[in-house]
């Protein structure tokens, strides 16, 4: 005959077994707060990174945009959401003139198309290398130089085939290098110089963009990033580029990230919030249930105190019960929020529309650990008073109020 | 002797006044014994098995098993000492229902630390008290006269030297009776001192010994 040791976890554990019912709505409820905890901090991990990230990318101050087009340049930054609008150059003469600007550099938009000519539709930002500040030192971190004409570079996000040239108009372009993530609309983003735009431009036209007429990107822009000069007040520049321009839609990079910050921190304030409940929903449960449960239970005690066990290893059979719940309950939940959070981020970040960079394999590692901690303790922790109450009983009068 | 009981007293408060379940009782048994306690429902028989098996404690008096006085034990102590020289068969059903019948009867061999070729020695048991083709069965499958058997089985498990049984024929048909108390007799026979307390007086001729309690006062009963 097949026998285990009748050790004080056998026993937890066939006790578990025989009623498994509650033993599964426990594991249930442990593993939904494990799976919570998890991929909700992954999550706001992740959010926070993007945040981050974006704060570091933008580099601007300002953008200068033509009227009525202040959204879209914030879908590009944001979402990555393709768009092109244009306004003449002499605006970049004007704004030199403004007092209060540090740097400032222009920036023309493309978009590429889904038909056969591109290999995919995306944002193509063209930027002039004498004067740009915002995307060159980001280029240079990953390049380790300045990227040539006649190349492109792109961001995290773009898949490209053979890894070395990207299509555009039916022409290929080499790809001097991919971008760091960003969690932001540039890691869809193909940026390239001024000089690599205008062939991509001529490509374009060739190719019958009807909506390219008269926006030569020798005459027309699409956008003016400013830095301000040290010493000056946002507001006041803003105000000065007003007197100084007409025709065109100022956008403050600090109001993106106020807004990403903002609902960021909305989603986090409601994360802590949920998952503390949950915490102590959780412990209330398990304290409930197993006090119930030790409490329906004194007659079994009861015999194993006559039969010679000592308090101790009463209560140790209470607590490997609530510790099988617990690390099966932690583990289980650990595991779907995995499943659920790493291979659909992209699809997370994107559904609730902030930049979205997951942690580093460490951070995972200590998220990971942190929670089946917490997982692991909510048990021990929910049984402590039962197993107490139980190794302090009176083994006669708990026989008696057990029948 | 294996078991010398003196001035052994349990004083409760009941109703604000003094109540001795067990007063001044004096009991010896040696090994091998079958002693029988009848007496009354509340007359403090089964507080006398409990104050003997050290499961609640006295309020005077001693109790020795093979020398050594219960009474000057640590609970840990005590839990070792009862769990290898006293086996207990408590009144009504006693057996753990989530574990089998096989797992019931091997417990008490896991709850100290121990050595031996404990599933030979609990299967053994089942086929001394005739179940043991009930092994692998759960309690709630057995009948009231089966468990009783188990309960048996279990608490010979460790060896003991005194077996102590609470009303053991108490729901059990007359034929069942028979069978049971026939098998507490073979255990004395084979040299385990048997004390066993009932109201069953069809009962009392099995034993070599029978007292009579009344009003926590237990004295010989003539037969």
């Amino acid at each position: 005959m097949m026998a285990y040791a009748l050790t004080s976890n056998r026993i937890s554990f066939l006790n578990l077994r025989k009623k498994s019912f509650r033993t599964f709505a426990l594991i249930l409820v442990v593993a939904i707060l494990s799976f919570a905890l998890f991929g909700g901090t992954v999550l706001s991990f992740s959010f926070r990174n993007g945040l981050r990230s974006v704060e570091a990318r933008l580099g601007a101050d300002l953008i200068v945009v033509p009227l009525g087009h202040g959204k879209q340049q914030e879908s590009i930054l944001l979402t990555g959401e393709p768009s092109y609008f244009y306004f003449n150059k002499e605006i970049v003469q004007k704004l030199q003139e403004v007092e209060g600007i540090s740097k400032l550099s222009t920036q023309f938009y493309l978009i590429s198309l889904s038909t056969g000519c591109c290999s995919l539709p995306v944002q193509i930002v063209g930027f002039d290398p004498a004067t740009d500040f915002s995307i060159q030192p980001w280029i240079q971190e990953t390049l380790g130089g300045n990227l040539e004409n006649g190349a492109v570079i792109v961001g995290s996000d773009i898949m490209i085939e053979d890894n070395k040239h990207i299509k555009f108009f039916d022409k290929e372009y080499p790809v001097a290098a991919k971008l760091d993530k960003t969690g932001t609309g540039l890691d869809q983003s193909v940026f390239a110089t001024m000089e690599t735009l205008k062939d991509l431009y001529s490509g374009a036209k060739e190719k019958g963009f009807n909506f390219l007429e008269d926006t030569d990107p020798d005459t027309f822009i699409s956008s003016v990033l400013i830095k301000v000069r040290e010493g000056y007040n946002i507001d006041q520049v803003i105000t000065n580029i007003r007197r100084k321009t007409d025709g065109v839609q100022i956008v403050r990079t600090q109001n993106l990230i106020t807004g990403i910050s903002k609902s960021l921190g909305n989603i986090i304030t409601f994360f802590n919030v949920f998952a503390l409940v949950l915490l102590g929903v959780t412990l209330v449960i398990l304290t409930v249930v197993f006090s119930a449960s030790a409490n329906e239970r004194k007659k079994e005690f009861a015999i194993m105190r006559i039969l010679g066990a000592t308090r101790k290893k009463l209560a140790a059979v209470l607590i490997w019960e609530s510790l099988y719940i617990s690390v099966s309950g932690g583990a289980i939940g650990t595991i779907l929020a995995a499943i659920f959070v790493f291979p659909f981020n992209v699809f997370i970040g994107d559904s609730i529309g902030l930049p979205y960079i997951q942690p580093s394999l460490l951070w995972i590692i200590a998220i990971l650990l942190g929670t089946l901690l917490v997982a692991f303790s909510l048990g021990p922790i929910a049984s402590a008073y039962s197993a107490v109450k139980v190794s302090r009983s009176q083994t006669y009068l708990t026989l008696r109020d057990g029948e | 002797m294996l078991l010398e009981v003196s001035n052994l007293s349990k004083e409760y408060i009941r109703s604000n006044r003094p109540f001795f379940a067990v007063r001044d009782v004096h009991l010896k048994m040696k090994a091998g014994d079958f002693a029988i306690i009848i007496g009354r429902s509340g007359s403090g028989k089964t507080t006398l098995l409990n104050l003997i098996g050290g499961l609640i404690s006295p309020t005077g008096g001693h109790v020795s098993i093979d020398g050594c006085d219960i009474m000057s034990l640590k609970d840990r102590e005590l839990s070792s000492f009862r769990n290898s020289y006293i086996g207990y068969i408590p009144q009504g059903h006693s057996i753990l229902s989530n574990l089998s019948v096989f797992d019931n009867v091997r417990l008490p061999h896991y709850l100290q630390k121990r050595q031996g070729d404990v599933n030979k020695r609990a299967l053994s048991l089942l086929e001394q008290v005739g179940i043991a083709h009930l092994a692998n069965a759960y309690p709630q499958h057995l009948s009231g006269g089966e468990l009783r058997r188990v309960t048996i089985a279990r608490a010979l498990m460790n060896k003991p030297k005194l077996l102590l049984a609470d009303e053991p024929t108490n729901d059990l048909d007359a034929q069942t009776t028979y069978e049971v108390m026939q098998l507490f007799s073979d255990i004395a026979n084979e040299g385990t001192a048997v004390l066993l307390v009932t109201h069953d007086l069809s009962t009392i001729h099995y034993g070599k010994h029978v007292y009579q309690m009344d009003n926590g006062k237990l004295k010989s009963h003539n037969t």
